[in-house]
């Protein structure tokens, strides 16, 4: 019984291992025959004319879209979804505990294609005039640059990021509060009694405590980002021009989005070089994760 | 229901403009001939998708035991499903390619070839959303290649007063809206526009383009859909998607000068002159002439095929069946869903490859 356990339990382990080389080996070997063809650069290229002759697709656009759009899903999404734990756990009276905790988890429940529905038929339109006011009054920053006289706002990678945020913000905030409760009570009373105000115990108590486990929720958070298909899909207007100025009305574009786009109509030289965009973002999700770790070991050796 | 299907029967025979495009209409179906029984499926373009719906309507109510099937799943896909032979007949917009119709021919049984039968046509139309215009929009091949190539950005810029005199056109930005997938009313709006502004429009031809800069949405829901919430914006779609969103359209120059609305007949008129490539086996094959000189054509027209096997059919009494009511009766309710009938020289030619299918 006990070497039948064990085995069983390497065995799952064992599982993990071969799903992800054997998702590794796939999009390699999909990949590599459209890469060959490809008369152009893979990396600066600024077309995705994979079925044409010659076939000529670039990886440019989709990167800069899928990371400027998930960074900045992430600014917008952070602080709010951990103001949003710090005031279940901390501050909100307990009647009010239970019912925002069950909001919170039902919003991460609710399916994408739901998010990507909703904005393109009711937010988007509501931000043009928010879109229209970044681009004349806070164009010195750099994402909210526009060329004068090009069309702002619309389905812009900034209304993009916007859904992608609403969509990451019931993760970021379920995981932290989780953590922020696991935080011993008794830490919060020794900083409370050492003459701490209630928010030098939580700068003292609880953020150092759970930083990992809010990291992690951050970066599940930009997991979501980065992989979600279906409302970018909807949401942005696909343009191959690598930008990363938010508030154009061109768009831009996501490897998740582009794939789900693209794929039915596309043949097989078109499947291969989607499945070598698929290969990209397997490469940044675990370079993301990567570093997630680094910074987590980091921080535990720190501590 | 009765009322309905009376309300039904006296908008066709009156022919008038009827908005509720795409839900069928309940009109008692003329000229089907039954033959054979049981299943059909038919997979492919998106294109013909609402004129499929309304003759399998039509066939499948008339003839008991009969079920025929379409499903709009994009004509490289329905090609590709008929290659593997897990569907009766495809649906393609544009031509098989080489090893596309190798396949096709060989699913079909040595000796065999699979053929294209041109069984709908329609109009691409340039649908927009410009408040305060009385008349319909007039624009020319420059005019519209200009809009898509981001070279006209506004919508009183000369070329578009030129086109449209003694019209106060607004004072706004245009934003010309384009598919974000691969898509055969793109390659009718680059083959019609290279072939008619060949100085303006540098994008060369294609499903799929390199569009230098525009918004861009996935299927011809998607680009109505953000024209429609789009002051300014503009779009090339079928038809009946203008129709259903209660857009306006233009009207088009062709080659004679003269701006012309899609309705059918212009279409049907434009497709009369188009070069038909036949052969024995009964594979047809229409290439629309863009510069038409036919004073009332729609230039932009277009035909979309059905691909059958000439010999070798599963099913063989059922196909002939169905497509014959399609390509017979099944044209008569073409202008309201949006399409056009095809004309008279391509469905007697239709007409005697379908009888002649095994």
């Amino acid at each position: 019984m006990e070497a039948a356990f064990r085995g069983g339990t390497a065995a799952s382990a064992t599982l993990v291992f071969v799903v992800i080389v054997a998702i590794a080996a796939f999009l390699v070997h999909k990949a590599v025959p459209a890469l060959d063809g490809n008369s152009a650069s893979f990396l600066t290229e600024r077309q995705w004319l994979p079925d044409r002759e010659p076939s000529r697709f670039g990886i440019a656009a989709l990167v800069a879209g899928t990371i400027v759009t998930s960074v900045a899903a992430l600014v917008l999404a952070v602080p709010v979804a951990l103001g949003v734990a710090l005031f279940v756990s901390e501050y909100a009276p307990p009647r009010l505990k239970a019912p925002l905790g069950y909001v919170t988890d039902l919003l991460a429940a609710v399916p994408s294609v739901v998010y990507g529905l909703w904005g393109v038929f009711f937010l988007v339109p509501r931000m043009q005039k928010l879109q229209e006011f970044l681009a004349a009054h806070l164009s010195w920053v750099p994402f909210f640059r526009v060329t004068p006289g090009e069309p702002v706002g619309g389905r812009s990678l900034f209304a993009a990021s916007v859904v992608l945020a609403i969509m990451v913000l019931p993760i970021v905030a379920a995981i932290s509060r989780e953590v922020f409760v696991q935080v011993p009570q008794s830490h919060r009373e020794a900083a409370l009694a050492l003459g701490a105000t209630k928010l030098e115990a939580i700068r003292i108590a609880v953020l150092p405590a759970s930083r990992p486990g809010v990291v992690s929720a951050i970066m599940l958070g930009l997991g979501r980002a980065l992989g979600e298909t279906i409302a970018v899909a909807l949401v942005l207007s696909a343009a191959f021009t690598p930008s990363l100025r938010l508030l154009r009305a061109e768009g831009g574009n996501t490897i998740a989005a582009n794939i789900a786009t693209k794929f039915g109509e596309a043949g097989v030289p078109g499947r291969g070089a989607l499945i070598a965009s698929g290969l990209v973002l397997f490469a940044i999700t675990l370079v993301v994760n990567v570093v997630a770790r680094a910074i987590l070991f980091r921080n535990r050796r720190a501590a | 229901m009765a009322a309905a299907s009376l309300a039904a029967l006296a908008t066709s025979a009156c022919g008038s403009d009827d908005n509720t495009l795409g839900r069928g209409t309940n009109a008692a179906p003329v000229n089907v001939t039954c033959g054979g029984s049981g299943t059909l499926t038919g997979a492919g373009s998106t294109f013909q998708k609402n004129i499929e719906l309304q003759w399998i309507k039509d066939f499948t109510g008339a003839c008991d035991g009969t079920t025929v099937d379409y499903k709009a799943t994009g004509s490289g896909a329905g090609i590709s499903q008929f290659g593997e032979g897990t569907v009766d007949y495809a649906g393609t917009d544009s031509l098989m390619k080489d090893d596309e119709q190798a396949k096709a021919d060989a699913r079909c049984g040595r000796g065999n070839t699979a053929i294209h039968l041109p069984v709908a046509a329609g109009a691409v139309v340039f649908t927009y959303h410009l408040r305060g215009l009385p008349d319909a929009l007039r624009l020319s091949p420059a005019t519209i290649a200009g809009i898509f190539t981001g070279k006209i950005t506004r919508w009183d810029a000369p070329e578009v007063k030129a086109d449209n005199p003694g019209v106060t056109l607004p004072t706004i930005a245009v934003q010309a809206v384009h598919r974000s997938d691969s898509s055969g009313t793109t390659d009718v709006l680059s083959r019609f526009l290279d072939a008619q502004a060949k100085d303006t429009w540098t994008l060369g031809v294609g499903k799929e383009l390199s569009w230098p800069g525009g918004q861009a949405a996935k299927g011809s829901d998607g680009v109505t859909g953000v024209v429609k919430a789009t002051e300014g914006g503009i779009t090339y779609t079928e038809l009946s998607f203008a129709k259903s969103n209660d857009l306006p359209w233009a009207k088009v120059r062709n080659a004679s000068g003269a701006y012309v609305d899609a309705v059918g007949l212009n279409v049907s008129a434009a497709l009369a002159t188009a070069k038909l490539e036949s052969a024995p086996t009964g594979d047809l094959r229409a290439d629309v002439d863009y510069g038409t000189k036919e004073p009332a054509a729609y230039p932009v027209a277009a035909v979309s095929y059905v691909i059958v096997c000439d010999k070798g059919n599963k099913n063989a009494e059922l196909l002939k069946a169905f497509l014959g009511y399609a390509v017979s009766g099944g044209q008569s309710g073409a202008d309201q869903l949006g399409y056009a009938p095809v004309p008279t020289n391509i469905a007697v030619k239709l007409g005697l490859a379908v009888q002649a299918l095994t």
